[in-house]
């Protein structure tokens, strides 16, 4: 499950970077915004999962046109300027929820509860439930971006993005919807993972962090990767402290993409910058 | 002989860009590079100057064995270089371009340049002094203090050109210095490029032009598909049957 | 390249009132005053750094090694101070250099990335000896320099951010400054010039790591507890902002940058939880109207008016 998390989240960001050329560092910011406006939907507002997810990835989708537009159409072509906007917007993101949340992590009820039992173990429904949701959504992404126009100006952009202008994409248009998207999945990610664990400004960096290993582990650019490069982080997270003591699990962890990104930059499947 | 290759070959994945040449260039020569698109001439001027590593073969310079060196090692003993996409300092003015490249012959060890020792400030006098005159012997004055970024295409080949002689080289590579010029700029690169041969360098020069290439060189190389395939004076190469069907296939021997 | 002058005058003036200053600031204000100090170390040392042409997102790191290895040897094993804090420098710098041995290869995005990571895992380190290091909690009961007053390390960190700030001044406006720059502009034509292009860099990478160790040991033995999370991510990102807000094209950059931004919260007693807001719009500001920076804004707010003079003018002719 928490492989299909992250390349859910992971996906967004490579999907913006791919076709904006952007490195949003505030995806994991977003992540976690999306979190929470779930929760606001779902407890205060009571309105149960299946209306608060979707409304969740509306909202979040329009906050992905609004800073495709605002704050990362002005600079495109100068990665220094959109770095340094990401980190501003990371900065106004957690204080906002540091504001507004507070220390205390939020939690949601599970979406499904009980466990179900298969070959001998026992398996949380609710995990499961989101794991399946998830899923049937990356499918569902997967055939859009596949048979759609907008999935083939997409890919056109993200292959050669003067090219895909002169042939008459709206390369605004497609930025935009992109932005939107991959906001609205970190945002879902947010709200399905509130549902499993619980929600704290902290997810925010580290989130970020995983995704950004994942899309090493990838390959910068390269959308397919993502598949893997998301079940391998998910598998060695879930599987490494089992062999290494927690302690030495998270420097080592680091490291090990740290060294990725020095020896093959471009990861596994990625194609040069 | 100041330059020889032998055997110089590099691989792009299966593809030899540069097959086996050998080549050698003798000191105050002007050697001409040519062929067609693709042939691989700047490939062969990267692995000279060291920004690629030959595949196999060797490269020697000046007695030195340079086949494994890296591009600044190039730079100090002696082998100079230029672009042909201009990589400038673009946020220096063109003075400050050309000061810059004397870096060789600076001093930047940390004590010099914390305590302003004797010795580097006559240092920087002599950077500043022999900068301006490499400004005004290519013929840039006007532009001195305009930033690099804003000069004209091809005042930017000639700064190029002024920041390579700073490394005061015995071998000077030129990579199209004339390419994408009018002719008043040209001929402004051309008397530039003479007047540093005159000065006593070598110079290899790869170039598009081909009269021009013929009009200024001593010898000429001709390369096709990464590999020699001929060499001699302008004339030699003029009438060479391989040449001609190299640019314009099929039969023209003239 | 644009040159701020500001007049030795001005720099000496600035310097006696700076000096003058425990006459009539309370202790508090002298507190606040020796952070800004260490943070201009940092955010200097940072600048070292970005001009060539790299941009660290784990400054705060060198910071942190050197706030512990000072901590620790001083503490654990009973050197002095003057003994253990160059000692944090001089690791900073050793980890600095070690770190841009293959760091330096890596271009813009993915040096950014791996130092965004490299910050992160020293962050994590602590864990590893826990006895040593306090863990995440936090390492207490440091040995500090001087007594209860603040007087004495208002003077000693003055001193040490002058004398900072002196030396990289004159690295940066040296021979070596311009290499170093010239490295960022072009590796390409650094390298054809002679310029060990990644030599240079991890030169750089060498030098901000040790004013960043220095300044986190300064801090160690002033404060007197050190703990990861003021070393980490945020506080990394938090330098950057203050040196890009200030403007990074000019020496006085990241002074001004910090100075005003550092103090934002203290200035909002009270209202402490909105400042990031304000130190972001700052950061806003600078991206989307003063590209100089804090430093430009003078020049700015004169071509604006300029502007406007010259509109004015048309709309007359016209």
């Amino acid at each position: 499950m928490t492989s299909s998390i992250y390349i859910l989240v992971a996906l967004g960001f490579a999907l913006v970077f791919s076709v904006m050329r952007i490195m949003n560092f505030a995806h994991g910011a977003i992540y976690m915004i999306g979190g929470f406006v779930a929760y606001n939907f779902w407890v205060p507002l009571g309105l149960g999962p299946w209306v608060s997810l979707p409304l969740t990835m509306l909202t979040m989708g329009l906050f992905g046109l609004f800073i495709e537009r605002v704050c990362f159409r002005p600079f495109q072509k100068d990665f220094e300027k959109a770095t340094v906007m990401a980190v501003g917007l990371i900065i106004v993101l957690k204080t906002g929820a540091d504001l507004t949340v507070g220390p205390l992590a939020k939690g949601m009820p599970p979406l499904v509860r009980g466990s179900i039992m298969t070959v001998g173990v026992s398996i949380p429904a609710d995990k499961l439930a989101v794991l399946l949701i998830v899923c049937i959504l990356l499918a569902v992404l997967v055939l859009f971006i596949q048979k759609s126009k907008f999935g083939q100006a997409m890919l056109a952009i993200a292959h050669d993005a003067d090219a895909a202008s002169l042939m008459g994409v709206n390369i605004h248009r497609i930025s935009g919807l992109v932005c939107a998207t991959g906001c609205a999945l970190a945002g879902l990610a947010g709200g399905l993972v509130g549902s499993v664990l619980v929600l704290d400004v902290a997810i925010a960096n580290l989130m970020l962090v995983k995704i950004i290993a994942v899309v090493i582990l990838a390959g910068i650019g390269s959308i397919g990767g993502i598949w893997a490069g998301g079940l391998l982080l998910g598998a060695v997270d879930a599987l490494g402290p089992y062999f290494l003591p927690n302690v030495i699990y998270d420097p080592f962890a680091l490291a090990l993409v740290v060294l990725i990104l020095v020896i093959r930059p471009q990861g596994f499947f990625g194609r040069e910058m | 002989m100041l330059l020889r290759t032998i055997g110089l070959t590099r691989y792009f994945g299966g593809l030899a860009a540069v097959s086996n040449v050998d080549m050698s260039i003798d000191e105050g020569q002007i050697v001409g590079l040519i062929g067609p698109n693709g042939a691989g001439k700047t490939t062969l001027i990267n692995l000279i100057s060291g920004f690629l590593r030959p595949s196999s073969g060797s490269i020697i310079f000046d007695g030195h064995d340079v086949t494994r060196m890296k591009p600044h090692l190039h730079a100090r003993i002696g082998i100079g270089r230029c672009f042909q996409a201009i990589p400038l300092f673009a946020e220096f003015t063109t003075f400050e371009n050309i000061v810059a490249s004397f870096y060789l012959s600076a001093d930047t060890s940390l004590w010099g340049s914390l305590f302003n020792t004797r010795r580097y400030r006559r240092k920087e006098k002599d950077i500043l002094k022999q900068a301006e005159e490499n400004l005004e012997f290519v013929g840039l004055r006007e532009v001195k203090d305009e930033l690099g970024k804003n000069l004209p295409h091809g005042h930017q080949k000639v700064l190029d050109l002024a920041a390579a002689l700073a490394v005061k080289p015995k071998l000077l590579l030129l990579d199209e210095p004339i390419g994408g010029m009018d002719q008043d700029e040209a001929d402004l690169a051309l008397k530039a490029i003479k007047r540093v041969h005159a000065g006593g360098a070598t110079i290899l020069l790869v170039e598009h032009n081909v009269s021009v290439v013929m009009g200024l060189c001593d010898r000429i190389v001709v390369i096709n598909y990464g590999r020699k395939i001929a060499e001699g004076t302008p004339e030699e190469v003029r009438g060479n049957a391989e040449v001609i069907r190299a640019y314009f296939g099929g039969d023209y021997a003239a | 390249m644009k040159r701020n002058r500001v007049s030795g005058f001005g720099i000496v003036g600035v310097i006696v009132l700076l000096s003058l200053a425990p006459l009539f600031l309370e202790s508090y204000y002298l507190h606040l005053a020796i952070l800004v100090f260490i943070y201009v170390m940092m955010t200097s040392s940072l600048r070292t750094i970005y001009i060539s042409g790299q941009m660290s997102l784990g400054h705060a790191a060198s910071m942190a090694i050197g706030a512990y290895t000072s901590a620790m040897l001083a503490k654990h094993l009973g050197w002095p101070m003057w003994f253990t804090m160059p000692l944090g420098g001089l690791a900073a710098m050793i980890v600095g250099v070690l770190v841009g041995l293959p760091f330096s290869r890596l271009r813009a995005i993915y040096f950014s990335m791996a130092s965004l990571f490299f910050g992160m895992m020293v962050t994590t380190l602590v864990a590893l000896a826990p006895e040593w290091t306090g863990h995440y909690a936090g390492l207490p009961a440091i040995p500090r320099l001087f007594g209860f007053s603040k007087v004495p390390y208002y003077y000693f960190f003055l001193a040490l951010v002058l004398l900072t700030l002196l030396i990289l001044y004159r690295l940066e406006h040296s021979r070596l400054g311009m290499t170093v720059k010239s490295v960022a502009q072009s590796y390409l034509a650094a390298s054809s010039r002679g310029i060990n292009e990644r030599g240079i860099r991890i030169l750089s990478l060498g030098i901000g790591g040790f004013f960043a160790g220095i300044a986190g040991a300064g801090y160690a033995h002033y404060a007197g507890f050190i703990a990861p999370e003021s070393f980490g991510v945020m506080p990394s990102i938090f330098l950057l902002v203050y040196l890009l807000a200030g403007g990074k094209g000019s020496f006085a950059g990241p002074i001004v940058g910090t100075a005003v931004l550092y103090l934002i919260p203290y200035a909002m007693a009270g209202f402490e939880g909105y400042a990031p807001f304000f130190q972001a719009a700052a950061l806003f500001a600078v991206l989307y109207l003063i590209p100089d920076g804090i430093v430009g804004l003078p020049r700015q707010i004169m071509s604006w008016v300029r502007r406007l003079r010259d509109r004015k003018k048309a709309e007359y002719a016209a």
